[in-house]
């Protein structure tokens, strides 16, 4: 760590700036494409697109639920696939794949009503696509809420209750909470950027004769980190640009924290990627380190399409995109800044300090 | 165990003293179970071109990594311009230049973006930097070049650049790794008269290659085969001292039925040159004659048998059979 240079460090820096603005695949990776992935996911993932279809089980078959079904039949955001006789056969249509979400109306669902109770309905979904399901489940059971309203009363202000997780207005607000947390994926790309050159520079032998000069870890480590961060928010940039004009995606929150907890998130994947590309000689296998160790888990323990599951907490806490998810919701939806969003700030700061650490200390000159 | 190939040849070597640019001694590396350097000793005289000569493998690089500071040798010492090079393997960098066997560049930079950036990276700028690359530029003569992206330079211009960047702030002392491999012979011409320019001006250097004719062209060499030195010495007394017998060459009709029948006479060794056979081993001066009528009889129809001064790819040849045995 002795004799740092800021020159050898800024000569670096010079280099890597000029590599990337040459190399249209690694300006790709750190300008346009999160705005491109986030595009595309949010369209993928949204909650809007496809009508439900579910079968209907109806116990009751009195006056009231029929009109339920039908009026559900006429909605046009849910296909109703059939009725069905037995619960046996909603639950085999599930298992074949052809029922997603199922409504079962139980007896004395109109006589309830009628008679001004509460009551309820169940709704089954199938969950091994999980989206989809809570999607269409959401759907369904706003549409049932809605027809229930002709029975409300002031002692009785829901009058049909729903055995089933209510996401309220999913059309819409689905998209909200689901774009702020896919820019979170999408601003891996850079990481995936900073590892693919880092391989290369070993692939070409660059690193080799770099190694044999008086440059340090010191110099060099940053000298790569630093050029990809201020891409990488230019690349954010372009991202929450496109979930906030197109998407429509509300920002209550303010854009210079998000900037700040942005530097932090691309200093923690930036600098874990450098960690991991310290050990890897080529860059398909930079490309896959990545892509196994970063993208993929992130995509689904962090909260970002289905709840953190107990067991994986721990795994979740250690990837950098539960706390930016976590960070990037607050912010958009809830308008949260440093105060509320403290921990996580902390926990991207440790991590990109950590790695940076880490590798310097570590690195070695290592050719071959 | 050392092998008596491996020390200095016929206690000519002298003793080493201080202004040795390098000193190594019974230096070695392994990989696990493979030797890749065992126990190599010699001297780098201060101002000389050191010829490091071997086949592929034959741990060459390795031995260069190690005395660059960039591998930790496993047993033995070596000291690089009088620095240790496990104690202090980050001092050596400043003070010596390097060109690795890989054109190792940045292909996307220019020629001056190249040079600027490992001009920077030795610490080199403003002033000083603009006129060391003009230097540089005029020495290795890509002064016309200079806006050019360095993927699009032919091959011999690459190496030559790449010897810039590795001369840009005047190192004592040089280490070519291989630095004309695959490159034609016309560029290999231009880049040694450039290796003689500078050892002129006292930068010592260290260069590995398998090509003979540019071995001839070192003050002194050192064959390295398997992890061992088998021989070392100025090119003209290794080709004295090492080569035991003489050198045939000889002109036939039919060189394989040559090569076959002077195999089957016992004659050590048998090589083909182009249209030329050589054949070594002792007393062969004597036999001249009784070669000929061998070559008739068999068929080989014999134009002319001369003895010739060995070159060192005999020597090589000799030294790497004697070794093995």
């Amino acid at each position: 760590m002795k004799s740092f240079s800021l020159a050898r460090l800024w000569a670096i820096m010079r280099k890597e700036f000029r590599h990337i603005l040459r190399d249209r695949r690694l300006l790709f990776l750190v300008t346009v494409s999160p705005a491109i992935m986030l595009t595309a996911f949010a369209y993928v993932f949204s909650f809007d697109l496809n009508p439900a279809r579910f079968a209907i089980y109806d116990q009751d078959r009195s006056p009231q639920s029929r009109n339920l079904v039908a009026a559900l039949s006429h909605d046009r955001n849910l296909i109703v696939l059939g009725e069905v006789d037995r619960y046996e056969d909603l639950r085999q249509g599930m298992a074949a794949g052809e029922i997603k979400v199922g409504l079962v109306i139980p007896p004395g669902f109109g006589r309830d009503l009628q008679a001004g109770h509460r009551t309820s309905v169940q709704v089954l979904a199938e969950g091994s696509d999980a989206i989809n399901a809570s999607t269409q489940m959401a759907i369904l059971s706003s549409r049932i809420s809605e027809w229930g309203q002709q029975y409300e009363t002031l002692d009785i202000p829901q009058p049909v209750e729903l055995r089933a997780i209510t996401l309220y207005n999913p059309d819409i607000k689905g998209r909200y909470s689901m774009v702020p947390a896919l820019l979170a994926i999408a601003m891996i790309l850079p990481s995936m950027a900073v590892a693919l050159a880092l391989a290369r520079e070993k692939e070409l032998g660059s690193f080799e004769s770099l190694a044999a000069t008086p440059v340090r870890a010191v110099e060099y480590i940053p000298g790569k980190l630093i050029p990809y961060i201020i891409f990488g928010l230019i690349s954010a940039a372009l991202a929450v640009a496109v979930a906030v004009l197109w998407f429509k995606v509300p920002m209550k929150g303010t854009y210079l924290d998000l900037a700040g907890f942005t530097t932090l998130y691309l200093w923690a994947t930036l600098g874990i990627s450098i960690l991991l590309s310290n050990f890897i000689t080529n860059q398909s296998t930079a490309l896959r380190a990545v892509l196994l160790l970063f993208l993929v888990p992130s995509f689904f323990l962090t909260g970002l399409i289905v709840p953190i599951d107990e067991q994986a907490r721990f795994v979740a806490f250690t990837l950098p995109a539960t706390h930016y998810v976590a960070i990037n919701r607050a912010v958009f939806l809830k308008g949260q800044g440093w105060d509320a969003l403290g921990m996580h700030a902390f926990v991207l700061l440790s991590m990109g300090l950590f790695a940076t650490l880490f590798t310097i200390l570590t690195f070695r000159k290592r050719v071959g | 165990m050392e092998s008596p190939m491996a020390v200095s040849p016929s206690g000519i070597e002298l003793s080493p003293n201080a202004s040795d640019a390098v000193v190594v001694r019974d230096l070695t590396k392994r990989f696990g179970d493979f030797t890749a350097v065992d126990h190599i000793s010699f001297e780098v005289r201060t101002g000389e071109i050191f010829g490091f000569l071997g086949p592929n493998g034959s741990g060459k690089t390795t031995t260069i990594r190690m005395l660059l500071g960039l591998l930790r040798p496993t047993e033995g010492e070596a000291r690089v311009l009088g620095i240790d090079i496990t104690r202090e393997p980050q001092a050596i960098a400043a003070r010596v230049g390097y060109m690795s066997q890989k054109f190792s560049l940045y292909p996307d930079l220019t020629v001056d973006e190249n040079l600027t950036f490992y001009g920077r990276a030795y610490g080199l700028r403003g002033k000083v930097l603009a006129r060391r690359k003009d230097e540089v530029l005029e020495t290795i003569g890509l002064a016309r070049q200079r806006t050019r992206v360095t993927a699009n330079l032919a091959g011999g211009w690459q190496q030559r650049l790449a010897l810039g960047a590795a001369i840009l702030h005047r190192p004592e002392l040089l280490f070519l790794d291989e630095p004309t491999a695959g490159v034609d012979p016309v560029s290999r011409r231009n880049f040694w008269r450039l290796l003689y320019d500078l050892a002129a001006r006292n930068t010592t250097i260290f260069v590995t290659t398998h090509y003979m004719d540019e071995a001839e062209q070192c003050h002194r060499l050192a064959f390295i085969h398997r992890g061992k030195i088998i021989a070392m010495g100025p090119p003209g007394q290794i080709k004295r001292d090492r080569m035991t017998g003489q050198v045939v060459e000889i002109l036939c009709d039919r060189p394989d039925v040559a090569i076959q029948a002077l195999r089957e006479a016992g004659v050590p060794e048998v090589a083909l040159y182009g249209q030329r056979i050589h054949a070594a081993g002792p007393g062969l001066e004597a036999r001249l004659s009784a070669l000929e009528s061998l070559l008739k009889q068999a068929g080989a129809g014999p134009r002319t048998l001369r003895i010739i001064p060995p070159s060192l790819e005999d020597v090589f040849i000799a030294n790497v059979k004697t070794s093995v045995q």
